[in-house]
C-alpha cells in the first residue's frame, strides 16, 4: 500500500505532465546545476530562466538582498539569448524525461513573438510561459502585465506563432489580478501561472540609500505565499483555465494550499536556493497526500467547496 | 559534485573577538574539497524562514576525519551561526565553486599568499595542500588590528612564519598588507601569487602582480542567494576573448585568474 504508485498526472491546456511539480523560472537556471543533485526526470516540468531574442546584460550589483522570510531580486533577466539557449542549454535538458517550459521575455511584442518563432523552428520547448512582467520599452517602460490590453497583445502574438500550449505568467503588481487573467484567457492562453515577484525595495539605513543598484526588486519566498494563494483563489473563480500556482512554496503543505485554492500544478522557486531537494520533497509530500485524501485531480480547487457547503447550510 | 549534508558539530569555539572556528566531520564529497571552495550553511532554526538564505563560508583547514570553517560575526546570519553548539546538526551544501589551481606547480616553486582579514581561511587550507606537494609558501597576512588576527596559529603550527601587517599598527607592520607584499614582489623570483580578501585589496594585488608579470589567482566574494550557479546574484565582470561578460562567483569562481577580472566597475 505504501509503495502504491499514485496517479499525479495532469493536463494543463494540452501540456500533459506526469506530475504537477515544476520548478519556477529563474530559480533553476537551465537545469545543469541541479542535475548534480538529482535526476531532473523526476520533475513534472522545468520552467527555464527567461529567454530573450538577443542577450540581456542584466542589472548592476547588488542584485539581491535578504528580507524577512524572503528576498528581493533585481537580476534584470540576464540571459544569453535564444540562440545560445537552443545550442547550449536545450540539448542538455532534452536528456531528461521532463517537460521543458520556456519562459519567454521581451521588450516589445515583436520580440516575444520572434523568440517563439526561433524556438518553434527547432522544437525547443514543450510549452511557453510568457513572462509579461517585463517593461514595455514602447510604452515608457510600464510592464505588459500591468495592463490587460497589453498583456492580451503579447499573448495573441505568441498564440499566432505556435500550437504548443501557451501559459501566461501573471504579475501580482496590479489592483485586480482577475482583469489581466480574463484578458489572457480571451487572447488565447491555454493556462495561467501565478504569481511573479512583488515589486518591493529595501533601504540601507546606515548608508541612507537603496540597497539594490536597481532601487526596486521583486520579493519572493515564504513572505509572499499568503498573497499568492489569495490570487490563485481569485483567478480560479474568474477564469476557466488550468492554473500553475507559485509563490513561497517550501513544502508539500504549502503546495497543497495552492492546489486546494485552485492550482492544477505548482512551481517551487526561491526554496530551490535554500534546499536543493525542495521540489522533490514537495512531490513526495503530494504523493503522500493523495494516498490519504484520494485522487489528485479531485483536490484541485477543493477549498472552494467549503463556501458552497456553507451557503447550503445557511 | 556538491551534496547536501547534515553534519554534527564536533567543536565550535571563539578564536579571536567575534571570530569563530567551527569544526565538522568529513562526509561524502566534502572530503574531496579543494582550497578556495566553500560550503553554504543554513543558519536558521528548524521550521523558521529567517534568515532565509544560506551563508557561504570557505573551508579553512582539514584533517583526516574533519574540516573547519573560520568566520567573523558581521550580521544576523553569522551571529545566529555563532550560537550553534557542539553536537548540534548543521545543514551544509558543498563543496561549491572552483578552487585554486596549484597542482601544476613543481616542488620548491616560489609561491606567495596574500590574505586580508577573513580572506585568510582559504589560504590556510591552500598552505596545507602546497606543503604536501613540497611547496613552502611565503605568507603575507593583513588585518584591521591585532584583535582581528586569525589563522596565524594554524600557519605557525605548519611551520610557516607569516609576515603580518595591521591597518592600525597594533601588530606587525603598520599599513596595508599590499605595501609589504609590493616590497616582496620587487625582490623578484615569485612564480605565483594567491590572494583572498576585500575587493579593493584584491584589485591592488592584481595590479601589482600584473606589473611584475606574475601569475595571480584571486578568491572573490559577492552576495549570493543560491550558491550553486542558477540565480545570477553574485556575478562579476570578466574579460574573455576581448569581450566582457558576467561570470558567476559561486560557480565559475570564487577563484579567478586576476588578469581576467574587470576591476573597474566590474560589479
Ligand atoms: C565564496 C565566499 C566565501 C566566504 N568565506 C568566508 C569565510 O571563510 N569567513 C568569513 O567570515 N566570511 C566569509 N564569507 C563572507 C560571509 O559569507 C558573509 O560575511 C556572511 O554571509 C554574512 O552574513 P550575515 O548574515 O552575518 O551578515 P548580513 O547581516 O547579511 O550582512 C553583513 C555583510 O555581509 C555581507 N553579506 C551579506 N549577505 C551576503 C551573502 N549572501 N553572500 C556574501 N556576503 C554577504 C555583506 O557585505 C553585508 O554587508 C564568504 C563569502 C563568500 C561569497
Ligand atoms: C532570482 C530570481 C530570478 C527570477 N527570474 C525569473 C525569470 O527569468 N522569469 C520569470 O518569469 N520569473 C522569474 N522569477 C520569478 C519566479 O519564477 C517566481 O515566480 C517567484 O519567485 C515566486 O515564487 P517563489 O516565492 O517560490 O520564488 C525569478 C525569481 C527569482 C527569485
Amino acid at each position: 500500500m505504501d509503495h502504491e504508485v499514485v496517479d499525479l498526472s495532469v493536463n494543463l491546456g494540452g501540456l500533459a505532465l506526469k506530475n504537477p511539480v515544476m520548478v519556477a523560472s529563474g530559480t533553476f537556471g537551465y537545469g545543469k546545476e541541479f542535475a548534480e543533485f538529482f535526476d531532473l526526470g523526476r520533475l513534472g516540468a522545468v520552467m527555464v530562466k527567461g529567454v530573450s531574442l538577443v542577450p540581456w546584460e542584466g542589472n548592476p550589483l547588488p542584485r539581491i538582498v535578504e528580507t524577512p522570510a524572503g528576498m528581493l531580486n533585481a537580476i534584470g533577466l540576464q540571459n544569453a539569448g535564444v540562440d545560445h539557449y537552443l545550442k547550449e542549454d536545450l540539448p542538455f535538458l532534452r536528456q531528461f524525461d521532463t517537460r521543458i517550459i520556456v519562459n519567454v521575455i521581451g521588450k516589445t511584442v515583436e520580440e516575444y513573438a520572434r523568440v517563439v518563432e526561433r524556438i518553434e523552428a527547432q522544437e525547443g520547448a514543450d510549452a511557453y510561459e510568457i513572462n509579461i512582467s517585463c517593461p514595455n520599452i514602447k510604452e515608457g517602460g510600464i510592464s505588459f502585465g500591468s495592463d490587460p490590453a497589453l498583456a492580451a497583445e503579447v499573448v495573441k502574438a505568441v498564440r499566432s506563432r505556435t500550437r504548443r500550449p501557451v501559459i501566461a505568467k501573471l504579475s501580482p503588481n496590479v489592483t485586480d489580478v482577475t482583469e489581466v487573467a480574463i484578458a489572457c484567457q480571451l487572447a488565447g492562453a491555454d493556462a495561467l501561472s501565478l504569481v511573479n515577484t512583488f515589486l518591493a525595495m529595501a533601504i540601507d539605513v546606515d548608508r541612507e540609500r537603496p540597497v539594490l543598484a536597481n532601487v526596486f526588486g521583486g520579493l519572493s519566498g515564504p513572505a509572499i505565499r499568503p498573497i499568492a494563494v489569495r490570487m490563485v483563489w481569485e483567478v480560479y473563480r474568474a477564469v476557466d483555465l488550468p492554473l500553475i500556482g507559485m509563490g513561497g512554496i517550501t513544502s508539500a503543505r504549502d503546495a497543497l494550499e495552492f492546489i486546494l485554492a485552485g492550482a492544477s500544478a505548482v512551481a517551487v522557486g526561491t526554496a530551490n536556493f535554500t534546499n536543493p531537494y525542495a521540489s522533490l520533497e514537495v512531490l513526495s509530500g503530494i504523493q503522500e497526500a493523495v494516498r490519504r485524501r484520494g485522487p489528485y485531480r479531485e483536490m484541485i480547487g477543493r477549498a472552494h467547496r467549503w463556501q458552497k457547503e456553507r451557503s447550503i447550510d445557511d | 559534485m556538491p551534496g547536501q549534508y547534515q553534519l554534527e558539530i564536533i567543536d565550535h569555539r571563539q578564536v579571536a573577538p567575534g571570530h569563530f572556528e567551527l569544526t565538522l566531520p568529513q562526509q561524502g564529497e566534502l572530503a574531496r574539497a579543494e582550497p578556495g571552495q566553500f560550503v553554504s550553511v543554513l543558519v536558521r532554526a528548524p521550521e523558521s524562514f529567517d534568515p532565509l538564505l544560506r551563508r557561504p563560508l570557505s573551508i579553512y583547514r582539514t584533517a583526516e576525519d574533519r574540516f573547519s570553517l573560520l568566520y567573523r560575526v558581521v550580521g544576523r546570519g553569522t551571529r545566529r551561526l555563532s550560537q550553534f553548539r557542539a553536537g548540534e546538526a548543521l545543514d551544509c551544501v558543498g563543496p561549491l565553486g572552483r578552487g585554486f589551481t596549484y597542482r601544476d606547480l613543481s616542488p620548491g616553486a616560489k609561491v606567495v599568499l596574500v590574505g586580508g582579514g577573513v580572506g585568510v581561511p582559504p589560504l590556510v587550507f591552500l598552505s596545507q595542500k602546497l606543503l604536501q606537494i613540497g611547496i613552502v609558501p611565503e605568507v603575507f597576512a593583513g588585518y584591521a588590528s591585532s584583535e582581528h588576527v586569525v589563522g596565524l596559529g594554524a600557519w605557525r603550527e605548519a611551520g610557516l612564519e607569516p609576515v603580518v601587517s595591521t591597518d592600525d599598527g597594533s601588530l606587525g607592520y603598520r599599513g596595508y598588507v599590499t605595501q609589504v607584499f609590493a616590497e616582496r614582489l620587487a625582490q623578484g623570483s615569485v612564480e605565483r601569487v594567491y590572494a583572498c580578501g576585500p575587493r579593493p585589496m584584491l584589485a591592488e594585488v592584481a595590479a601589482l602582480a600584473g606589473r611584475y608579470g606574475v601569475d595571480c589567482q584571486v578568491a572573490m566574494e559577492e552576495w549570493m542567494a543560491c550558491g550553486i550557479g542558477v540565480c545570477l546574484s553574485c556575478v562579476t565582470k570578466v574579460q574573455e576573448g576581448g569581450a566582457n561578460r558576467w561570470a558567476r562567483v559561486c560557480r565559475e569562481g570564487p577563484v579567478f585568474d586576476a588578469r581576467k577580472v574587470v576591476w573597474q566597475g566590474g560589479s
